[in-house]
């Protein structure tokens, strides 16, 4: 039979967060020696770092002991009720996004992104070409107001011909 | 008394009377629109003010910040969904008085109570600032490092939920703002040998990051829906008994709120809750609140209005913010070349007085924005989430690429916008974070000079009575959390050693 704390690991997803953070805590401390934490006259570029992870894993290493002491609570699905599909499927945009930003250009990419987005984003039901019609023109005026009126640089990507 | 008028004719200019008004517009927007907040907003509109002055850019960003204030409690009276958190409380008397038929009268002593706070906010600043300023002009080092430590451990009572996870949140943000070159060896710092990270990690790609994306993700995954309270908008001009109820309250939060904001830590949320806290407490009739008590309006707007005014202080006299909002203003100072702090007022005196006029016609500006504009804004409540949050992402987008016009600084957006998503969804606040990044180069500066100045010595930070004091009050802070942990963890064992 598995043992209790090992069980409560499973349960508890708080307490793996507790020891990424640890695991952070000793990297970044492991790499602040390496940088040299020289003396206290002339602190080494690691020093701060040091310390202040250490002082990191100390607190996450409190938290991780005081969640696995305590009762373990019923399974609490921090994604139960939530539209959690729909955050992922908008990192994925975005994601797609800058990888193609610079080869489409902004507004082919922008208008492409756009379509997905709002067809994800919120509960309704979305009339296709009210999306299309949407996306189109966000992609117009965004790029027309901020590149025409504020001189930022975007890149044209397939459509540097226009 | 020149100074002031100086600073009323820098403010009064028409381009910087535009920017403080498209600074007080876009407030109110982003305070009546759940889903996105001040500091969201002006990371997002930062980038916009490198082709304005330094001055026309903080009148702006500065009018966003305060505006959110008066905009959030809209929201919070139509919908009972708090626009920004420090209108979380408005929502349980503002919201009653909306479904009892009085959504004008709770909407227009909101306003009038943030106006007068307003007022009386800027007149606090413009007899603080500059005495403290001067003051602040004899610290050193250790003082300095005395006064971020006090900062730093003040983000315990930015902690709405967990204190331990505030404190990590600031650590992590202290440890971000370190990955660089460092300035003294010229050694990469954690940039992994990518040579995009040798000036560190943008302050924008931060905020944008954590308060932008991080909080449309969060919305798109709830599945609310609003329901409006469908009543009449009228008498937005308070009767003379609703004056009577609301004028101590204005007062009592308008004095709170100020001192509460000026205090590293402090801002809008704290000074809300404590008035209506105070409010409830001295009030002949304290059931009433939670049942439409127009003086659990009026107390609140008030402080979170005056709190947010007052935290411009130890901005422009120290150059320390108070809090993630001011944060990101100086944030943008430093950006614009100009450094805050006691030399601000001798060295650029239009942005030192120009900012604190400006808040004067700010709050002017935003009772026109908040009265007569408020079927506007009930319209703007309306527009569909699906249209809102994706336009957020691309402005986010726009502001990131528009820093350096790099994909790699659009990665590291997305990177703290999934980050900030995690950040909430196991408690980890953000604000606490930005505060640690903002004051890690400071602190890892004030400790290296002070060692420096005392031959590798620690007393430095006792013999110095600012930097002392600083220190034991910061000490003082902690055991006072501390202490009651540790007495109730010990009567939780000797209750199971009982039992």
């Amino acid at each position: 039979m598995a043992s209790p704390k090992l069980w409560v690991l499973k349960r508890d997803i708080n307490l793996w967060v507790y020891l990424f953070l640890i695991v952070f805590s000793i990297a970044v401390a492991k790499g602040a020696h390496r940088l040299g934490l020289g003396d206290l006259l002339s602190p080494g570029p690691g020093f701060t770092f040091f310390w202040t992870s250490i002082l990191l894993g100390v607190l996450s290493l409190h938290l991780f002991l005081k969640t696995l002491l305590t009762d373990a609570k019923k399974d609490k699905y921090l994604w139960k009720g939530k539209r959690w599909s729909k955050v992922a499927s908008m990192v994925v945009c975005l994601i797609i996004y800058t990888l193609l930003l610079d080869f489409l250009g902004y507004i082919l990419i922008t208008f492409i992104v756009l379509v997905f987005l709002f067809r994800i984003a919120g509960g309704e039901k979305k009339n296709w070409i009210l999306i299309l019609m949407a996306a189109g023109v966000s992609s117009f005026v965004t790029y027309f107001v901020f590149s025409r009126l504020l001189a930022l640089q975007f890149p044209k990507g397939i459509l540097q011909f226009i | 008394m020149t100074e002031i008028i100086n600073g009323l004719i820098t403010a009064t200019t028409p381009m910087n009377m535009l920017l403080c008004f498209i600074g007080t517009f876009v407030g109110t927007l982003v305070g009546v629109l759940p889903g996105i907040g001040p500091m969201g907003a002006m990371a997002i509109l930062i980038p916009a003010t490198f082709k304005i002055t330094p001055v026309g850019s903080i009148i702006m960003l500065a009018g966003i910040y305060y505006g959110a204030q008066y905009g959030g409690s809209t929201t919070s009276i139509l919908l009972n969904i708090p626009g920004e958190a420090s209108s979380v409380v408005t929502c349980l008397d503002g919201h009653q008085m909306a479904v009892q038929g009085r959504a004008g009268a709770a909407l227009g002593i909101a306003a009038f109570g943030s106006l007068i706070a307003g007022i009386f906010a800027t007149i606090g600043i413009t007899l603080v600032a500059k005495p403290l300023a001067s003051i602040a002009l004899n610290f050193g080092p250790p003082e300095y490092f005395g006064l971020v430590c006090l900062g730093l451990t003040l983000i315990i009572y930015l902690a709405q939920k967990s204190v331990e996870k505030a404190v990590m949140s600031g650590l992590i943000g202290l440890i971000i703002s370190w990955v660089g070159m460092d300035n003294v060896t010229g050694l990469g710092r954690f940039t992994f040998g990518m040579n995009e990270l040798n000036d560190g990690i943008g302050i924008i790609i931060v905020a944008m990051g954590l308060f932008g994306i991080a909080e449309v993700l969060i919305n798109v995954e709830e599945s609310v829906k609003p329901e409006f309270v469908r009543t009449k908008l009228k008498n937005l001009f308070p009767n003379l008994q609703e004056w009577r109820k609301s004028i101590g309250p204005i007062t009592r939060g308008s004095l709170l709120g100020f001192f509460l904001g000026i205090l590293p830590g402090g801002g809008g949320i704290i000074a809300s809750f404590t008035s209506y806290g105070l409010e409830k407490r001295i009030s002949k009739h304290p059931e009433r609140f939670g049942t439409g008590e127009i003086a659990g309006v009026a107390g609140p707007e008030s402080a979170n209005n005056a709190a947010a005014q007052g935290g411009f202080i130890p901005l422009l006299s120290l150059g320390i913010p108070p809090n993630g909002p001011i944060a990101l203003i100086m944030a943008a100072l430093i950006i614009h070349g100009v450094q805050p702090g006691p030399l601000l007022f001798k060295e650029h005196p239009d942005i030192f007085w120009g900012v604190i006029a400006s808040m004067l016609i700010g709050n002017l500006w935003l009772i026109l924005l908040n009265l007569p504009l408020i079927p506007l804004w009930v319209k703007v409540l309306k527009v569909p989430s699906w249209i809102l949050f994706p336009l957020i992402l691309i402005f986010c987008i726009i502001g990131a690429y528009s820093m350096s016009a790099s994909i790699f600084e659009l990665k590291l957006l997305l990177g703290f916008g999934v980050l900030g998503y995690f950040m909430r969804k196991f408690d980890f606040e953000p604000a606490p974070l930005i505060l640690g990044y903002i004051l890690g180069p400071l602190l890892e500066n004030s400790l290296q000079q002070s060692l420096a100045m005392s031959q590798g010595s620690f007393t430095i930070f006792v013999t110095r009575p600012i930097a002392a004091a600083c220190l034991g009050i910061a000490l003082l802070l902690y055991l006072s959390i501390l202490i009651p942990s540790v007495k109730r963890r010990l009567k939780k064992f000797e209750n199971l050693e009982i039992t």
